[in-house]
């Protein structure tokens, strides 16, 4: 079990500062995490909630006001721990006076990976983000997805176990979205751990295994996709082929009457995930320092 | 004989040697540990205060090994029994004796020496615990460091300048080549070598400096406000790598500008070439062999007389036939290469000429030039009217003048009686032009020579501030390497007197040597260019490493300043060692209070005096710590040497090179923590 797991945080808490440690912010507060190996694992939140400064700090960009955050069972001001690691920046900052093959031969050094295992690696990687046509232009001359699409290559140069993406459909159009989404089930598929975070909830809907749910820097929600999206109390019964008629509806509501439910309502469906996230961002406004209890700690706080 | 135009090098100090390398160091742990110590201390303090139930993360940061607690506490230890030594004036440095001046004149600065004394030592040991200390995290930082990163974060500032048509502004060099100087201003003959190789050194300067510091100074804090560091140090990469990285990038970028830019200059000054009147002496690389100058007159403390110019770096000597004053240079041993295969060896110099009456129009000064070997030691003479130094065993001097004559007869085929004037013939003595057998005179001169260790010319005629030259006989040089005679004097002695009434001889150090022969101009042209590239490398340095810590404007200034105060460290330095016998500036502020002259010797009964005596020593402590900190940026300067036809030695370069690592290297420790207590994403 300790073996498996990939990420951790303890307690994590940032608050940022000023100039004279005068506190402006505190940007994430208490977050206690823990993501498996061969798991993809998504955070989601709204803007400012977060999510990045919780992967900056796990990268050892920046260091925890309180609180740890372990990558591989080490520290994260452990340099060497960045050996299996992937990072994709919110937006991919890259030296815009290189271009795509100079880029990845450069991270690959930083590495230290030999010349000749780089070059190969640095063309199939090229070749995998779609790049193949563009591979001599300089950073500058590129449009906001095929820099995206280039820090995605960055990202998986060494071949890395843990993959760490910020938002990384952002400036995708939807064909690279799917894309975007396939690349990602397919590392799951080969083993690896993939930490993203994002807005877009169906991306994190189709793609993750688990989810956290942050709000101003509280961690509010935390679980499997499924289990979330979940209403124990409610069923959905889905077809296809059907009109909306009176009588369907007088049919259906017989039916669930023989069996003691009551009918509350057809339609198409929502993303339900959507739902959730919109209820959760709802209940956290309203209740300020509503935050997620584990259910270990949840089932006797109900008791009493 | 022409004169040579040129070997007006003022000399306020020597250059390093290699045999100064053990007392730089020494020095250098002294310096350098004393801020590595106050590191040491501070980060220890700090470390112990993080509480226990801070993250693992702030403490691994601040990590504190035993290493680094003992290297502390011996340090600590030694510093407290250098306190006890100094409290009870036990184990003083006499080694390192500081000469000042009395009257205010010119003290030449020189080389700290190592020394065994017990005050030194403790000094220097417990600065070398300090610097094992501090430097272990950064030593086995630098361990984990990879050539293959650290070539890539090289290449990155390489490339990124070239990209950014950065050679543009390089090209300005060009500038002054495109309107030579020759054009605006009219030159002596032998100045407009002089003028050349001033301006390209002052174009180079300006040219690299400039862009070094902008390209330095910014980067760091550009790939943090664009926020490229991220995917940086999100790479295996140790923090003192990326300023390593940065370092050799910019560095190495400089370099290869500063070499294109030595071969334009050269190739300008081949093509140009100077007037055909400068070229004979120009293009000269004299191999100079100097010696130790002192005073000499019948009372011994004779120091030379000051004559009142505002520059003090000459002491002048009486003119006069009756004079015993002398300008002695002395020299320990006699160097092989004086001896090898030649007839003779020059001893050049230049001296000033203060005319306390107006002289004859037109007329030199007449100086006697005795050269002199262990084995014809000389003193001065007993009687006032006399001014001619005596050979101290008398006898021997008696035998040497009784066979220069009989020499002399048998010269001009003369009897044992013949009255002769030995001295005359000999004067005029020329040596053979090379390959060719000497005359009859200059062999039997050089016989003589060799025989008694003793050569004299006398009127020579020389004007102000013009190089002459004399012509030694190899022969005496062999007389010094033989075995004998007082072993308590120097190899050999060169005493200068002046003959002409009325006039003083102005003589500094720097004024006279022997020369050992000529090397290729070309090659002191790109010697001369190490000097700057020191700089270069000293100006990255600091440029880069401040920019770790503070953002790009003010790191900029930051580097600019400290660099531009290194212009200005010998003059802070004469200060700081109380060369000024004005005293520092609260002895200069009590003495202004109480109307005194400020020269005036501080009343040492005074509590007042004593008090300001200690204020300025310990403003005196302060300069020098300002003085470790700013770069020693004169002895990195050779233009001089080059344009007056000097030589640069090889081991002075080497020894340059020893004084930038040894001033970078605190630089780049800091840093090192610098950059590991920085929050990049801040
Ligand atoms: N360097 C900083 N200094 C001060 N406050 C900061 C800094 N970086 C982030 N913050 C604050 O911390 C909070 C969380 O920011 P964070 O970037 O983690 O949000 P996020 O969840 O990634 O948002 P988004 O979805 O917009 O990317 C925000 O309120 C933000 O203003
Ligand atoms: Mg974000």
């Amino acid at each position: 079990m300790a073996q498996d797991v990939i990420v951790e945080t303890r307690n994590l808490t940032k608050t940022y500062r000023d100039f004279w440690g005068r506190k402006k912010k505190t940007a994430l507060n208490a977050l206690d995490l823990s993501i498996n190996k061969g798991e993809i694992f998504g955070l989601l939140g709204p803007n400012g909630s977060g999510k990045t400064t919780t992967i900056k700090l796990l990268l050892g960009l920046l260091f925890p006001t309180t609180g740890d955050a372990f990558v591989f069972g080490e520290s994260s001001a452990n340099v060497e721990k960045n050996e299996r690691i992937g990072y994709l920046p919110e937006e991919s900052y890259l030296y815009r006076f290189l271009n795509a093959e100079e880029t990845l031969d450069f991270y690959g050094r930083l590495f230290n990976i030999p010349s000749s295992v780089r070059r190969k690696r640095a063309a199939e990687l090229i070749e995998l983000v779609g790049l193949g046509n563009d591979k001599k232009r300089i950073l500058r001359e590129y449009s906001k997805g095929m820099r995206q699409r280039i820090g995605l290559a960055q990202a998986l140069i060494n071949d890395p176990d843990l993959i760490i993406l910020d938002e990384p459909t952002s400036g995708l159009d939807p064909l690279g979205t799917a894309w975007m989404k396939e690349l990602i089930l397919d590392l799951r598929n080969k083993g690896k751990t993939v930490l993203m975070c994002s807005h877009r909830l169906d991306d994190v809907q189709d793609v993750c295994d688990r989810i956290a749910i942050l709000f101003n820097g509280d961690l509010q929600e935390q679980g499997t996709v499924t289990k979330l999206v979940e209403d124990a109390q409610r069923m959905q019964i889905t077809a296809t082929g059907l009109a909306l008629t009176d009588a369907l509806k007088h049919d259906l509501d017989a039916v669930i009457k023989k069996h003691g439910g009551t009918l509350d309502g057809f339609g198409h469906p929502s993303t339900t995930l959507e739902k959730l996230f919109l209820r959760v961002v709802d209940e956290s406004r309203a209740r300020p320092g509503r935050r997620y209890l584990p259910p270990t700690e949840a089932t006797p706080a109900a008791k009493s | 004989m022409t004169p040579t135009l040129f070997g007006l090098l003022i000399l306020e100090r020597d250059p390093y040697v290699l045999a100064d390398a053990a007392g730089l160091v020494q020095a250098w742990f002294q310096d350098a540990g004393g801020f590595a110590a106050i590191g040491l201390f501070v980060y220890i303090l700090y470390a112990l205060t993080i509480p226990s139930e801070q993250a693992e993360s702030a403490k691994s940061r601040a990590s504190v090994t035993t290493f680094m607690l003992v290297m502390a506490v011996v340090s600590l230890l030694l510093y407290v029994g250098y306190v006890v030594l100094l409290a009870g004036g036990k184990g003083v440095d006499v080694t390192n004796f500081r000469q000042t001046s009395t009257d205010g004149s010119f003290v030449k600065a020189v080389a700290p020496k190592f020394s065994l004394n017990l005050q030194p030592m403790a000094l220097m040991l417990a600065g070398l615990a300090a610097v094992l200390g501090i430097g272990q995290p950064f030593a086995a930082n630098v361990l984990k460091m990879r050539g293959r990163r650290i070539w890539a974060l090289a290449k990155l500032g390489f490339k990124e300048a070239s990209r950014a048509k950065l050679y543009w502004v390089f090209l300005l060099f060009l500038l002054p080549f495109l309107f030579p100087a020759k054009w605006y201003f009219l030159f002596k003959a032998e100045n407009e070598l002089r003028s050349t190789v001033s301006i390209t050194a002052y174009a180079m300067n300006f040219v690299l400096l400039l862009p070094a510091v902008l390209l330095a100074a910014f980067s760091i804090p550009r790939d943090i406000r664009d926020q490229n560091i991220y995917t940086i140090v999100t790479k295996p990469v140790e923090r003192f790598e990326i300023v390593f990285g940065r370092f050799l990038g910019y560095a190495g970028l400089l370099s290869v500008v500063l070499l294109l830019m030595t071969t334009v200059g050269w190739l300008y000054i081949l093509t140009t070439g100077v007037s055909k009147e400068a070229e004979a002496d120009t293009y000269k690389a004299r191999v100079p062999v100097r010696g130790k100058m002192v005073f000499a007159s019948r009372k011994a403390d004779f120091q030379g007389t000051n004559v009142g110019r505002e520059f003090d770096y000459r002491k002048y000597i009486a003119g006069d036939p009756s004079s015993p004053q002398r300008a002695v240079w002395s020299y320990p041993r006699v160097p092989n290469a004086l001896i090898r295969d030649r007839d003779y060896v020059p001893c050049e110099f230049t001296f000033d000429i203060f005319r306390m009456t107006k002289g004859v129009e037109n007329r030199g000064v007449d100086l006697t030039v005795r050269v002199t070997t262990r084995q014809a030691g000389q003193v001065p003479p007993v009687d006032q009217k006399d001014g001619t130094w005596r050979w101290a065993d008398e006898a021997r001097g008696q035998l040497y003048a009784k066979d220069a004559k009989d020499a002399v007869r048998k010269l001009r085929g003369l009897g044992p009686n013949d009255d002769v004037n030995a001295e005359a013939v000999f004067r005029y003595a020329e040596p053979p032009p090379p390959g060719q057998p000497p005359s009859k005179e200059w062999a039997a001169l050089n016989e003589l020579t060799e025989k008694y260790g003793f050569f004299e010319i006398a009127g020579k005629e020389i004007f102000d501030y013009h190089p002459e030259s004399i012509n030694i006989p190899v022969g005496l040089f062999k007389n010094a390497q033989q075995p004998g005679g007082d072993a308590s004097l120097p190899a050999i002695s060169i005493a200068i007197k002046c003959q002409t009434g009325g006039q003083m001889l102005g003589v500094a150090e720097g004024d006279l040597y022997l020369l050992e022969g000529q090397r290729l101009f070309a090659e002191n042209y790109f010697k001369t260019s190490f000097g700057l590239w020191c700089r270069l490398c000293i100006l990255v340095g600091i440029a880069i490493v401040l920019s770790t810590y503070l953002a790009g404007v003010i790191a900029l200034l930051g580097a600019a300043v400290t660099f531009f105060c290194g212009y200005f460290g010998d003059h802070i330095a004469d200060m700081a060692t109380g060369n000024s016998s004005a005293g520092g500036p609260f002895r200069a502020v009590n003495s202004l209070l109480k109307a005194e002259q400020p020269t005036a010797q501080a009343d040492p009964a005074n509590s007042l005096a004593k008090l300001t005596d200690g204020g300025d020593l310990f403003f005196s402590w302060m300069v020098r710590r300002f003085i470790n900190v700013v770069p020693d940026l004169d002895s990195y300067s050779w233009t001089g040497y080059l344009s007056e036809g000097f030589s640069v030695p090889l081991e002075c370069l080497a020894m340059n090179l020893l004084t930038t690592v040894g001033y970078l290297l605190p630089w780049f420790v800091l840093s090192f923590y610098l950059m590991r207590s920085r929050e990049v994403a801040a």
